[in-house]
């Protein structure tokens, strides 16, 4: 009771029907059976896309470089397995709108034959930056879904002050449970993840060997929902002899895995709009992150594979797997036995935020935390009626937003309106049209304006630069014209000068 | 491979809430009172209770026929009969059945589809129409009737309650009407006491 009144208050959100218990109950299946191919796309990552450096008929090993981060923000790709480097091409990317992008596609001869490795025997010796730079080099990115580089953000922490660093244990999504397992069954690892983070994080000065206590004053939490007991004492009995790490249990309620509502709830911290955490001293990463983290820097083994959620309705063998990345949709659906016909909606991610796939000729990348296939009964109504204003959205919604204003607005093209009261800082979550009785599709429009408002800011960006380049041209022809002017006034007076001083010597002889 | 579906953005999975469970929902809350207010002013409440709220509906299955629509999954919604429900508990119980069906009427006709129908409405329909009776019936809708608790030996009993909702409020033992307070309130606001 008491902690009721104490407990910092939640801002909206939804609880969700959870349906995790199928797959949160039983161990990640490691078996998966080697694809004959797989299809690596070059973006997997927020950022620019990796630049390929084999050649179509090349043999390369697990593990091997395949295309290399370019740019400040981006991330390499490595091969998931052995084999026969087939293509490098366009194939229809994991996205609503299945649109080619560029990807390598990878004969596998079965042999998952793993380049040689360099493991490390004492990771604490390194120093802060050689960490970054190994887990940059190992293509490890946000695995909770946003694909953010993971090397970026430990420059970003080493660069800001962080003072804690929180482990999104929440899993908020409905079905998932791939977090869940890892947890439960990998606990050491990803607490040891979470040490080589702090380390690499430290602020160390120049030279010094970072690491060492009284150094570093940085913290880390490790937040789980409360509804994943389990994995919460498997992770506490993981930390016990680190003081520097917290393992504490969240609230279940959806989207608890927001980094800023999450930073809030732990942290009594407000980020502020337009900031990023890492300006108020928090930084956040993923517990599957944490444990690519120890892979990449103990043994130094690069991201190929990721544990995904397979599951919904449709599924007849609901299960954590283990498998390369790369790996088509088609072969899991098989593996975990989906009947086609009972598929209405195949998600990658999550049922609030995921994005819906048109078919299943696609493949999982590293972002991909779990592939749904759900049945029709399963999915929210679409005969839309009208909005009876009875505020639902605007209770649910995380960001405090007004889901119903903006919808009228974007309705009638308002888009300026729409931003005026707060569309960009919508996250897409997902509540409002969770919880709308008039089954009014509300993220659709905000995404549609985001899409829009960008669309309209380019071409605004465009026609500015088209102006003034035009105006350049209009003033250099000026310019030159006025040059001609002056050479041709001075041709004449040189004339005139020449001619006079003709007429001087004439008169003088 | 699953063929072509057609894509869709989140949330997939919703809620089980409709506009009917919210229609439901306010009912619930206004049941208590409801029940209670009828049981304090006895059979003829209870008649301009149904005469609203029927004609609430019947005048919203009218004017979605004229639309052209099919009038049955509207009337389920239940928006037309909470409409209704609001309306006959803002009337003086014991008024004369033709105040429940102009009100009901003013407020589906006037209030709501006249707008655009459900969710579209300026006003809250049952207030408009509240409004607009009082303007233009003030002695019907500020005659209240003393509390007079059903199943009561001096309550009007079913029959007789039928004479005072159909054909109006006959002998009674005393009426109640403005006060001169009102009277001294406007003259003094204009000065002219």
């Amino acid at each position: 009771m008491l902690s009721f009144f104490t407990r910092q208050r939640i801002r909206g959100g939804v609880h969700a029907e959870e349906r995790k218990a199928e797959t949160a109950s039983q161990p990640i299946v490691n078996n998966f059976p080697l694809p004959k191919k797989l299809y690596i796309p070059l973006q997997q990552h927020v950022g620019k896309p990796a630049e390929p450096l084999i050649r179509v008929g090349d043999r390369v090993l697990k593990g091997q470089l395949l295309a290399y981060s370019q740019g400040l923000i981006s991330a390499p790709v490595h091969a998931p397995s052995s084999g026969i480097i087939l293509d490098v091409n366009d194939y229809p990317a994991p996205h609503p709108s299945a649109l080619p992008i560029r990807m390598i596609v990878l004969e596998t001869d079965g042999k998952d034959e793993w380049i040689e490795t360099c493991p490390v025997a004492d990771p604490f010796l390194l120093t802060p930056e050689d960490i970054s730079l190994r887990v940059g080099a190992a293509g490890i990115v946000g695995l909770g879904g946003a694909a953010f580089p993971t090397a970026v953000k430990l420059n970003m922490g080493r660069e800001n002050h962080i003072d804690t660093l929180i482990i999104n244990g929440a899993e908020c999504e409905p079905y998932l449970s791939c977090d869940d397992r890892q947890m439960q069954e990998r606990a050491e690892q990803i607490i040891d993840g979470v040490r080589l983070m702090l380390h690499g994080m430290t602020n160390s000065p120049e030279g010094g060997l970072a690491g060492q206590p009284g150094m570093n004053t940085c913290n880390a939490v490790v937040a789980i929902e409360d509804n994943k007991q389990q994995a919460y004492f498997a992770m506490r009995a993981a930390a016990e002899l680190f003081p520097q790490i917290k393992v504490i249990q969240i609230p279940t309620r959806y989207p608890m895995g927001w980094d800023r509502q999450l930073i809030r709830y732990v942290t009594g911290k407000e980020v502020p709009v337009g900031c990023r955490s890492s300006e108020i001293g928090v930084t956040i990463h993923n517990v599957g992150t944490a444990y690519a983290t120890h892979k990449a820097i103990r043994y130094g083994q690069p991201l190929v594979s990721r544990v995904i959620t397979v599951s919904g309705g449709a599924v007849g063998r609901p299960m954590n797997v283990e498998v390369p990345l790369g790996t088509l949709i088609s072969e899991l659906f098989n593996f975990c036995e989906v009947n086609s016909e009972d598929t209405a909606r195949i998600i990658m991610g999550g049922p609030m935020m995921g994005d819906s796939l048109p078919h299943s000729g696609l493949p999982t990348v590293k972002a991909t935390s779990g592939i749904l296939a759900l049945t029709q009964s399963e999915l929210k109504d679409t005969d839309e009626k009208p909005c009876i204003r009875c505020a639902s959205c605007v209770t649910v919604c995380p960001a405090g937003l007004r889901p119903l204003d903006m919808a009228n607005n974007i309705r009638v093209n308002q888009l300026d309106a729409a931003v005026d009261i707060g569309l960009k800082d919508c996250i897409s979550c997902g509540c409002c049209s969770y919880i709308c009785p008039s089954n009014i599709p509300l993220v659709q429009y905000f995404k549609y304006a985001s899409g829009e408002v960008m669309a309209r800011q380019q071409a605004a960006h465009k026609s500015e630069q088209t102006k003034r380049l035009i105006d350049d041209r209009n003033a250099r022809l000026e310019r030159i014209a006025q040059q001609q002017r002056e050479e041709e006034l001075a041709r004449l007076a040189a004339k005139a000068e020449r001619e006079r001083l003709k007429a001087e010597q004439e008169a003088a002889v | 491979m699953i063929p072509h579906l057609k894509p869709s953005s989140g949330a997939h999975v919703g809620a089980k809430s409709s506009v009917s469970q919210i229609m439901w929902q306010v009912m619930l809350a206004l049941t208590p009172a409801t029940v209670f207010g009828i049981w304090c002013f006895g059979w003829p409440a209870l008649n301009l209770f149904v005469i609203t709220v029927v004609s609430a509906m019947g005048f919203e299955a009218f004017c979605i026929r004229l639309a052209g629509r099919a009038a049955t999954p509207v009337i389920m919604d239940g928006s037309a009969l909470l409409t209704g429900w609001l309306l006959a508990m803002t009337l003086p119980p014991w008024a004369p059945w033709w105040i429940g069906v102009v009100g009901s009427g003013l407020a589906i006709v006037l209030g709501k589809q006249v707008y655009g129908g459900l969710g579209q409405n300026l006003f809250n329909p049952a207030m408009l129409a509240r409004v607009a009776l009082l303007i233009s019936f003030p002695i019907e809708m500020t005659t209240w009737a003393n509390v007079s608790p059903l199943f009561f030996s001096d309550s009007p009993g079913l029959i007789e309650s039928w004479r005072i909702t159909f054909a109006g409020l006959e002998n009674l033992d005393a009426t109640t009407g403005a006060t001169t307070l009102g009277y001294i309130k406007t003259e003094f606001s204009q000065n002219r006491l």
